[in-house]
């Protein structure tokens, strides 16, 4: 617990990407080769040229699988290329003819490598996936908004009902100030996880999904008048 | 992308194949109650009472995991009896079928019997998945935010007499 905090304060402080100082190490041998591997290095396979795959370990996060340092930044470029290039030695495809012990990790990985993909890959999933590695999440201690908030909300949504009518044409204002909502809030939300600010961040996540919704019903109007 | 590379000759033999088993998948996946079903397609009581009417009491709530909002209203009578009620819903089929029940619920009944009503209640008789429990608890806390609405302005009221 202390040991927690302090490197929160550290990381704060310090600006130390948290992945570098949070590896406690995870050592046991490939069940192949029996070369002794740290799992934070290698979490997927082995590194020796055979590249045997190794059995998921829960303790590593999603970060690690795409040689991330964890945090809400991350280049999405290199996830998808570290995805594809780690997929290559997982597919279940490639392990048709091994054994099923093989078989099942190539499963497990793949399945595994699969929903990480999805969860850094949207920025709101991201943030929930960083607040749930510190034990936050939404549904169990839910955030009650003001009432301003959510009225405003709502005469949005009543908006866009009225707006879904073939006459009119695409609330191409209301969907600038949308988008522009959700830029500033995700800002926000950076500064909030970069400095750790936990409460804060569960809030602004929390705006967000509403206004993602919003966006949802713009997108799906951009499509009804052919803009997208 | 082998699997892709099919004429379409071959494709169109397996065609038949494939659309049945994704129609398998869809209806093992949406298997909502046909209550919740009747009740988002023919939803009851939706609509808004004037928020600053001394007899209307006003319930807003947000879901923040799904970014569901829902809007109650209830009209009192002298006798505090709930005489009518309306609303709005931007949601899930869940969440509408959800506050349209609830809104037939409290429709007649004293302020204190529908605060008494629970989430659990309305979870039963739309027959909600574990997962959508929490549209229920969005009607429930609704219910109860318009009642503390209206109190609180009749509250304000006798203290202005």
């Amino acid at each position: 617990m202390f040991i927690r905090l302090f490197q929160h304060r550290l990381s704060t402080f310090m600006h130390i990407p948290r992945s570098l100082i949070n590896t406690s190490s995870l050592i046991e041998q490939c069940w192949q080769c029996q070369r002794k591997l740290d799992r934070n290095e290698c979490p997927s396979y082995c590194p020796c040229e055979k590249h045997v795959l190794l059995p998921v370990r829960s303790e590593i996060d999603y970060f690690r699988l795409f040689d991330l340092s964890r945090s809400f930044e991350i280049d999405t470029k290199q996830l998808t290329r570290m995805f594809r290039n780690t997929m290559k030695f997982l597919h279940p495809d490639l392990f048709t003819n091994k054994s099923d012990i093989e078989k099942k990790y190539s499963q497990d990985q793949s399945a595994l490598l699969n929903g990480a993909y999805k969860t850094l890959l949207s920025p709101l999933a991201r943030a929930h996936y960083l607040l749930k590695l510190e034990n936050i999440t939404i549904e169990e201690s839910p955030v009650q908004l003001e009432s301003d908030f959510l009225q405003y909300i709502m005469e949005i949504n009543e908006q866009l009902v009225d707006e879904d009518n073939d006459q009119k044409p695409f609330p191409i204002e209301l969907a600038i100030k949308m988008r522009q909502e959700i830029d500033d809030h995700m800002k926000e939300l950076s500064n909030a996880l970069n400095t750790m600010d936990l409460e804060k961040a569960k809030e602004i996540l929390a705006r967000l999904q509403y206004f993602n919704n919003i966006d949802d019903k713009l997108t799906n109007l951009e499509v009804k008048h052919g803009i997208i | 992308m082998a699997a892709y590379n099919l004429s379409n000759r071959v494709y169109s033999k397996i065609r038949p194949l494939i659309s049945a088993s994704m129609d398998a998948r869809y209806m093992l996946t949406r298997n909502y109650h046909e209550k919740v079903i009747d009740h988002y397609e023919n939803p009851r009581n939706v609509g808004s009472f004037d928020k600053s009417d001394a007899n209307i009491g006003t319930g807003l709530v947000g879901a923040p995991a799904c970014g569901d909002v829902m809007k109650l209203q209830i009209k009192v009578d002298e006798n505090g009896k709930i005489v009518d009620a309306k609303f709005k819903t931007f949601g899930c089929g869940s969440a509408i079928a959800s506050s349209s029940l609830a809104t037939e619920w409290i429709k007649g009944k004293s302020v204190n019997e529908a605060n008494s009503i629970k989430n659990q209640d309305i979870a039963k008789e739309l027959c909600l998945p574990p997962v959508k429990l929490h549209c229920s608890m969005l009607a429930e806390d609704a219910i109860k935010a318009a009642i503390i609405d209206y109190n609180t302005k009749k509250n304000k009221e006798q203290k202005s007499n």
